[in-house]
């Protein structure tokens, strides 16, 4: 034959034998979005392109593994045992059950009629009707009612219900502490503002695909959703749309310092202060962009820039709750900067 | 490979039948359901969605938890609750867009968006993917490149007629990636029950019997 001596013994047991121990199971940028994988089992996806994820699969340990594993789970039924946990989980409360199903759907009544829409129904006449109806469309096109103005300020919404980030979101004055408790459990099901802006954003980039501006909501409703690869995904895309824009670098450099947080990445933290430098450089008096280098520039140990930043926030900001929370930070670069300070740093910290 | 592609169809509308699902008389079939629950605008179906559902969202949902080493009520609750906000959100988008391509196919869709539901938890918040078999680093010598090189000798083979390319799919999804031959069915696309599988896997392994260790 053509290639090595294939003439003894049994080769296609060979050939399962040398499949196991010869596993490269890697992941690489050809291999595809695993979820649509998956989505081979159900027979979602349309034949060209299940040709090729097949294709892929058959050759690529990696997704070769996702997609067996796939199959396993879901060509056995479930176990005895699931089943018991099944018959104990939350949901099989019929009255817990009814509380989702009610919170679907008056989910579904927020995100679609906002008030402004239910109020325009009412109006007596018909006309009169019709009229508001197209001044609200104009108005939610030029951006006064609904469009980025209000999708952001679903976000400012969301970030201030759940404060999880230490990073302020830019264009969001509101103070709140942080959320010293995550969990999925006090995630999007109590976060009412959290859903509504992804389902307004999620219309606005279906609407406007290229729009950095929609990109960079997209990128901030991922990160509060605490998606921080997405999230950079995302905000790369609406910066190399708009590179000079302060609020998409500022949104940026808090994906990557969430991402670092996660990783404990080196990179990824300087990557977050070089964004939030680009958008310094832009918005020099910006407060989230002074408040949020500051905290980028602790987490590099970089605490003389971190004083810088924190004083200068101060200039600007003395009173808020921002304010307390940055001076107390100032405190405690300066005990590091003298040598009295207690390292680590604050991203390192377990929240 | 044609005689086999009709016969009944295996994986997951035949092998996961639950119970649970099965409407009761006089309920709405489950695609039904999911075209009422996909307006999201009926409690009442919503409360039959998740009376019907849940013990399979629940047993999807913990099995593949377990694939990450989990195990705790409380995470299997909220990542099920995760589950039905992603039927809901976007106006329940992966309700609408669900194809019933054959009878079931509901029960393993909903099985799948549910386990991704959870890889996707898994990996946002630890970049964490199910373990996998370490490399094993006394193999990348000599022995991997010869490995490689018979891989592609017999790729070569199944790539000339009258080997159709799903056919090759499944020789490798068979013999590489260690796919047994129900998984194999389970894969609805290829559109071949487990008998169909088999008898492909058998005439390949034929054919590259007679060709190598012949030659």
């Amino acid at each position: 034959m053509k290639s090595g001596d294939r003439s003894t013994g049994d080769f296609i047991e060979r050939l399962q034998s040398g499949a196991q121990a010869h596993r490269r199971p890697q992941k690489t940028r050809k291999c595809p979005d695993e979820d649509r994988l998956r989505l081979l089992l159900p027979g979602q996806i349309e034949p060209g392109e299940a040709e090729k994820l097949l294709t892929h699969a058959a050759e690529c340990d990696w997704c070769g593994t996702v997609l067996r594993e796939a199959a396993q789970d879901l060509t056995e039924p479930p176990t005895g045992e699931e089943e018991e946990w099944a018959g104990k989980a939350r949901l099989a409360d019929p009255s817990r059950r009814r509380e989702l199903a009610e919170r679907i759907v008056a989910g579904r009544k927020q995100t679609s009629d906002g008030p402004w829409l239910a109020m325009l129904r009412w109006w007596p006449a018909g006309g009169l009707a019709a009229a508001g109806t197209v001044v609200a469309s104009l108005l939610f096109q030029m951006g006064w009612l609904g469009g980025i103005p209000g999708a952001e300020r679903l976000t400012c919404r969301a970030y201030a219900e759940h404060r999880e980030l230490p990073m302020r979101l830019m264009a969001c004055a509101a103070y709140v502490p942080v959320h010293t408790e995550r969990g999925i459990e006090s995630s999007r099901l109590t976060r009412p503002d959290l859903l509504e802006a992804e389902a307004r954003v999620a219309r606005g980039v279906e609407t406007h695909p290229d729009d950095p501006a929609w990109l960079r909501l997209q990128g901030r409703a991922d990160l509060l959703d605490g998606k921080d690869d997405a999230a950079i995904a995302e905000l790369e895309r609406a910066r190399a749309l708009r590179p000079k824009d302060a609020e998409i670098l500022s949104d940026l450099g808090m994906a990557y310092f969430q991402k670092a947080e996660r990783t404990h990445d080196p990179q990824m933290q300087a990557l977050a202060f070089e964004r939030l430098s680009e958008g310094a450089r832009l918005k020099p008096d910006d407060p989230s962009l002074l408040f949020n280098r500051a905290l980028a520039a602790e987490s590099l140990f970089a605490f003389s820039e971190a004083r810088d930043d924190w004083e200068a926030y101060l200039r600007i900001d003395s009173t808020s709750g921002w304010a307390q929370e940055a001076r107390q930070h100032l405190d405690d670069v300066k005990k590091n900067l003298s040598g009295s300070g207690s390292m680590p740093p604050p991203q390192l910290q377990k929240r | 490979m044609g005689e086999t592609d009709t016969e009944d169809q295996a994986g997951l509308a035949i092998e996961v039948a639950e119970a649970p699902c099965e409407p009761a008389a006089g309920e709405e079939s489950p695609e039904d359901l999911l075209r009422e629950c996909a307006d999201l605008r009926h409690t009442q179906a919503w409360e039959r969605f998740l009376r019907r559902f849940n013990p399979l969202i629940v047993a999807t949902v913990v099995r593949t938890i377990r694939r990450y080493g989990f195990e705790r009520a409380g995470l299997s609750d909220d990542l099920a609750q995760e589950v039905y906000l992603k039927f809901a959100a976007n106006r329940a988008r992966v309700l609408r867009e669900f194809k019933p391509r054959y009878p079931g196919a509901v029960f393993g869709y909903l099985r799948v968006i549910a386990a991704n539901v959870v890889h996707d938890h898994f990996k946002s918040k630890f970049g964490k993917h199910p373990e996998q078999s370490p490399l094993p680093k006394e193999l990348a010598g000599k022995e991997d490149a010869e490995w490689r090189l018979m891989l592609r000798d017999i790729d070569d083979l199944l790539k000339q007629p009258p080997v159709s390319e799903r056919d090759r799919q499944i020789f490798w999804l068979y013999y590489r990636q260690g796919m047994s031959a129900k998984e194999i069915a389970a894969v609805s696309s290829l559109n071949l029950s487990i008998k169909g599988v088999e008898s492909v896997i058998v005439r390949l392994n034929q054919l590259v019997r007679k060709a190598f260790e012949n030659g």
